[in-house]
């Protein structure tokens, strides 16, 4: 948010018509939350990828979002609850056609019942579709509404001055500074970012700057510092905020700046500079805001300006690829506009800021996985089921999909098909997968074959059930690594094969250990002990096994569970069974009240 | 002569020139083979008079009631038999073990052999042997699995490449070593979640892990003014400064505070 400049009449009368435009519809009551377990929850679910709390040396987390230090000195508690639950929930739907929002009253009118969702989006009065979402880049996390109070409870106890320590003030209710402030709204252009209800038509107030770079030099209002700025010399710096001066990219003017560039740098530092030395009333002052832009950030406006030519570049010298490489350069501005980054390690050697905290210093495991070769692991069609629905469940959606043993949580972030389809496009280009992708044929494998696998599946020297999850909820407490029965549709085979022989080598630093096979002249053999059936035997068994998964089926998996289990125990294994499925239950029926 | 002849010849009197390299390199080499052999990368180590050695020795110290060591619940792997308990903080009677103690400043340029023989860490009762350990930058480490379970190894440097490799039951020890100097690397089993065990890794051969006993003592060390550094996992580091003459056997005790 850029300093307008504003007086303090400007600001009452803007806040005043702001407050006195707000929606009166009662929200639900929320019942209070556990502060404690709020908190547990704001740092393990994943809120600092984007949002950062603290202040100063204290601040932790990201800064593609708001600071929640003094969120208790804003919010409503039951509007918070809301948000955190589901940040698109509207109060009331919007219909662009009559450009206002609908209300209980429109759908009564018809005899309707006051819904809308995305099956219920017909405007009542004239049937056009209706904005029945609020278009935010905050995610759903899929939290149970007690978890969604329980952090706003927390994020209430973050404030630094109670409500009541503020300076009165009535004048938010005073309607005649309503009408004013709603002027002021007009006059400073705040529809140009914000959505203001009554002013979706207000053009933009700024000057058009398509071809600014050929505007003449005269018709740059260098104002009173025209002749300082030919004549350059010792008073040639017209600025004398220190905090401005630090923003222009070549230090105080000391030469002639008499050009574009100079125009556009003082301008873009210090945007009223020009209006210096003038009496002007109130409406007739500049209304660019200073945008506090730092020294880099002005030299790349100044040089983009000074590019927008009417005698544009010609079309070779711009960088339109029509390949793959579009693909990546599409795909990057959706994860650049969702804050994936913040979670998720896309290069080598990128950061994530959720790796930078200091929760995760002492277990990465619980960090969210690497997308270092997604398009080369997944399936297209799955990674867009997956994307619509990260918890792959219509019914159990409070829940990661693929990764249930991760307290930080993959959100549904409710895109739009385009992105979707712009999404997966740019995993496999990125991973230099031939598009479209045709599955490979997984030959099915004979009796004797699939019992060979089996017994690399269940073997002592690779135990893999021991890390990844079954579904058996006693297991899954402390599994590490997904599902095999996700394999099939998930996964792309040749991908597991390279996982399987060298993890390491495919996303540094995970659970999943090397060293399970080692080439033996041009054969991938297991490095521990196999059974004598594999004597004579030619094919790789990194493929054996490769294939073994994809045709694992849910009983064959328990069956391999219950015998590798614990030899010991294994005629407790019914009985065990039956208590964990008691146990589901129950949890299930928690989750329901 | 027109530009295509003249790259040309400056093409063929390249080629002539790397011909003659090649030619008189290939006649040297039978020459030079025998000395090159042994010798490694490394510089030769700084000599030292060990007619003038000192040692530094002594106890570490715990300031304050002794944290009760956690239990650990090993039941969810059958071959994982007997008891275990953390090793965060090891005190008997005050004496603090597994603190790893070394010269961090003073020995300047000097550069030291790496050991030819192996440290050995061994995987036992699922329980690493031992719990801090010391090597030098580039000494073999000899990873042993004594246990009827897998185990992967899998070290977190910050400094260091990162691994993680498996280890099956009676399988032939692994051979590592790590390139550069980093303090408490932590080394985990993803297998077996408790199992943690910190190897300490320097230039120099003046360093000593605290016994159950509390003491310790780096030996043959030439006479200077030192910095010597106590290190615990969870308790960090603290130094001293020490100045030690030709023969001293220098005593050199440290106390660590409960926090």
């Amino acid at each position: 948010m850029p300093n307008f400049r504003l007086t303090d009449h400007q600001i009452q009368a803007i806040s005043a018509y702001i407050w006195q435009s707000a929606f009166t519809d009662p929200l639900a009551t929320e019942k209070p939350g556990n502060a404690d377990h709020g908190k547990e929850l704001f740092e393990t679910r994943g809120c600092l990828a984007c949002h950062s709390i603290g202040e100063g040396g204290q601040m932790v987390g990201g800064t593609f979002a708001a600071n929640l230090s003094r969120e208790g000195e804003k919010a409503n508690y039951d509007y918070l609850v809301r948000w955190i639950h589901n940040a698109r929930q509207r109060t009331r739907p919007y219909c662009p056609y009559e450009k206002k929002d609908i209300g209980p009253e429109d759908y009564a009118k018809k005899g309707l019942p006051y819904q809308f969702d995305l099956q219920h989006s017909q405007c009542p009065n004239d049937g056009h579709e209706l904005q029945v979402q609020n278009m935010t880049v905050m995610p759903s996390l899929r939290l149970s509404v007690e978890d969604a109070q329980d952090i706003a409870t927390f994020l209430m106890t973050q404030k630094k001055k109670e409500p009541s320590d503020y300076a009165n003030a009535a004048f938010m209710d005073d309607p005649a500074l309503k009408d004013e402030g709603k002027k002021w709204v007009r006059h400073f252009g705040c529809g140009g970012c914000h959505e203001v209800s009554g002013m979706e038509d207000e053009g933009r107030i700024g000057t058009e700057l398509t071809f600014e770079g050929s505007k003449p030099i005269e018709r740059l209002d260098f104002a009173l510092f025209t002749e300082v700025a030919q004549r350059g010399g010792k008073s040639a710096e017209p600025i004398t905020n220190p905090e401005d001066l630090a923003r222009l990219p070549d230090g105080p003017a000391k030469d002639p700046w008499y050009d574009h560039k100079g125009f556009f740098e003082h301008k873009l530092a210090e945007p009223d500079v020009y209006d210096r030395g003038k009496n002007k009333s109130e409406t007739e002052v500049l209304r660019m805001p200073n945008l506090h832009l730092n020294q880099e950030q002005i030299l790349a406006l100044t040089t983009f300006l000074l590019g927008s030519e009417e005698s544009s570049l010609p079309q070779s010298y711009q960088y339109k690829p029509g390949d793959a490489r579009h693909d990546i350069q599409e795909g990057w501005w959706i994860v650049k506009k969702y804050n994936c980054m913040g979670c998720h390690q896309f290069v080598p050697g990128q950061k994530t800021i959720l790796m930078t905290l200091p929760q995760y210093r002492d277990n990465p495991e619980q960090l969210p996985p690497k997308l270092l070769t997604e398009g080369a692991r997944v399936d297209p069609e799955w990674l867009r089921r997956f994307l619509s629905n990260p918890s792959l469940s219509e019914t159990d959606t409070n829940r990661n999909g693929v990764r249930p043993y991760l307290k930080v949580r993959m959100p549904t972030f409710s895109f739009s098909d385009n992105e979707l389809r712009k999404l997966v496009r740019f995993f496999q280009a990125l991973s230099q997968q031939p598009m479209p992708y045709i599955p490979e044929q997984v030959p099915t494998l004979s009796t004797k074959e699939t019992e060979m696998a089996r017994s690399l599946f269940s073997s002592t020297a690779a135990p893999c059930l021991k890390c990844h999850a079954t579904g058996d909820p006693n297991h899954d407490k402390i599994a590490t690594a997904p599902n095999f029965l996700l394999a099939k549709e998930r996964l792309k085979p040749d991908w597991v094969e390279r996982w399987i022989i060298d993890p390491q080598a495919v996303s540094p630093g995970t659970s999943m250990p090397s060293g399970l096979f080692r080439k033996q002249g041009e054969q991938w053999v297991f490095a521990g002990p196999t059974p004598p059936s594999f004597q004579g035997y030619e094919k790789d068994h990194t493929k054996l096994l490769v294939d073994y998964i994809f045709e694992l089926t849910p009983e064959e998996q328990r069956r391999v569970a219950a015998a590798m289990g614990h030899t010991s125990a294994s005629t407790q294994a019914p009985g065990r069974s039956k208590q964990s499925a008691a146990q589901t239950r129950a949890t299930a029926g928690g989750g329901s009240h | 002569m027109n530009k295509k002849a003249l790259t040309m010849l400056g093409v063929l009197s390249l080629l002539a020139l790397w011909l003659l390299i090649g030619c008189s390199k290939k006649e040297e080499a039978p020459a030079a083979q025998p000395a090159a052999a042994p010798a490694a990368a490394a510089p030769a180590a700084t000599p030292i008079d060990p007619a003038t050695v000192a040692s530094v020795s002594g106890t570490v110290k715990l300031d304050g009631a002794a944290p009760k060591a956690a239990k650990i619940d090993m039941s969810q792997d059958a071959a994982c038999k007997g008891t275990n308990t953390a090793e965060t903080i090891v005190v008997a009677g005050g004496d603090l073990a597994n603190v790893f103690v070394y010269v961090k400043d003073g020995l300047g340029n000097r550069t030291f052999d790496v050991p030819k023989d192996s440290v050995t860490l061994d995987q036992k009762g699922c329980q690493y042997h031992p719990h801090v350990l010391g090597v030098m930058t580039g000494q073999n480490i000899e990873i042993k699995n004594d246990d009827q379970t897998t185990h992967n190894i899998h070290p977190t440097p910050a400094d260091n490449r990162e691994w993680n490799e498996s280890q099956p039951p009676a399988a032939a020890p692994l051979e590592k070593s790590f390139s550069r100097e980093e303090i408490m690397l932590p080394v985990k089993c993803n297998q077996h979640p408790w199992m943690r065990m910190y190897i300490n890794v320097v230039k120099s051969p003046f360093y000593a892990v605290t016994g159950p006993d509390g003491k310790y003592q780096i030996n043959g060390l030439p006479p200077g003014d030192y910095t010597i550094a106590f290190v615990q996992e969870k308790l960090g580091e603290q130094t001293q400064k020490v100045t030690v003459a030709a023969k001293d056997n220098k005593t050199v005790d440290q106390t660590f505070k409960q926090q």
